[in-house]
C-alpha cells in the first residue's frame, strides 16, 4: 500500500498546491481516467470543506490529509480544527436535495455519490476527520502514468 | 484554467481548459459577466478541453446560467468527456443545463429554438 501524508496551512495557496499534489499522485496510479477524476473530485471537495467550513480560512490552523492507495482501494482522510459535524448530520447533508438554482451545497452530496463509504469522527487530538473510501479498478493502459494537471 | 472567447454572429463561445474549481470559478464569472453585460446573451461554454470540475466550478456555471436567463438569453454547454458529464448527472444539473457533445449541435440548437418561437 502507498501512503501519503500532508499538512497544509489554511491558505488560498494551499488550495492550489494541494490540488496539484493530489492530482499528480492520483494521475500516477494505474487507474482509468473516469475513476481518477472521481478520486480528484472527492479529495478536492473534502479539502475545500475543511478549508471553508472546518478551519474557516484561518491560516493559523492546519489541514491534514492522508491518502492510502492499494490495488483495490483508495482511502482519503482529511482532518481539520473545526467543530465538525455529527455522522448523522454529514449523512443528512450528503443526501439533501439541493435547489438546482443554488450555487453552493453540492460538495458533500458529490463526495457521497462518488465514494463508496463516508465516515466522520474526531481523532485522539480532537481533530475533526472525514474519511472516504472507494474501491478502484486498475486499467490495462500503462502509458502516460503522470500527466501534470493543467491550470 | 485557460479561457478564451470568440464570436460567431450573435453567439459568444467560451473555450475553457484545465480546471474549473474554487480557484478559477471567479475568472469564468468575471469574463462571462462582461459579455452578458454587453448584451450578448447567446452563449456556448465549450468544455471539451476541461480536465477537472468540482462543486465550486458547478456553482460558477449555475451563477452564469441565472445571469443569462435574467437577460432572456440562452446558455449551452459542450461536454464530450464522460468524466465531466458524470458530475452533471450525479448533481442532476443535467436537468437545468442544455448539454451537447459537440459545438456544432450546440450552435444548431439556437436556431431550432428560434424556429419553435
Amino acid at each position: 500500500m502507498n501512503r501519503f501524508a500532508f499538512s497544509f496551512p489554511t491558505t488560498e495557496m494551499s488550495l492550489r498546491v494541494a490540488d496539484d499534489i493530489f492530482g499528480i499522485i492520483i494521475d500516477a496510479q494505474n487507474i482509468e481516467r473516469m475513476e481518477r477524476h472521481r478520486l480528484k473530485v472527492i479529495v478536492s471537495e473534502l479539502f475545500v470543506n475543511a478549508y471553508l467550513h472546518g478551519n474557516k480560512a484561518d491560516p493559523a490552523k492546519y489541514i491534514d490529509v492522508v491518502l492510502e492507495i492499494d490495488e483495490n482501494e483508495f482511502v482519503v482522510i482529511v482532518k481539520d480544527r473545526g467543530d465538525g459535524l455529527s455522522r448523522e448530520k454529514v449523512k443528512a447533508l450528503s443526501h439533501a436535495v439541493v435547489d438546482p438554482q443554488s450555487e453552493h451545497g453540492r460538495g458533500l452530496g458529490m463526495m457521497h455519490r462518488l465514494g463508496d463509504k463516508v465516515d466522520s469522527f474526531k481523532d485522539s487530538d480532537g481533530r475533526f476527520c472525514v474519511r472516504v473510501a472507494k474501491k478502484i479498478k486498475e486499467t490495462n493502459n500503462k502509458n502516460g502514468l503522470v500527466d501534470l494537471p493543467a491550470r | 484554467m485557460d479561457i478564451s472567447c470568440r464570436f460567431d454572429g450573435d453567439v459568444a463561445t467560451f473555450d475553457i481548459s484545465g480546471r474549473l474549481d474554487q480557484d478559477s470559478a471567479g475568472q469564468l464569472k468575471a469574463a462571462s459577466r462582461e459579455i452578458v453585460a454587453a448584451g450578448n446573451c447567446k452563449m456556448i461554454i465549450d468544455m471539451s478541453r476541461l480536465e477537472f470540475i468540482n462543486s465550486s466550478g458547478l456553482g460558477s456555471l449555475v451563477s452564469l446560467l441565472k445571469d443569462i436567463r435574467t437577460n432572456n438569453g440562452s446558455l449551452k454547454l459542450v461536454i464530450p468527456a464522460p468524466f465531466i458529464r458524470e458530475i452533471f448527472e450525479i448533481t442532476q444539473l443535467c436537468n437545468i443545463f442544455d448539454i451537447y457533445s459537440d459545438e456544432k449541435n450546440a450552435r444548431r440548437s439556437f436556431n431550432e429554438a428560434l424556429v419553435k418561437c
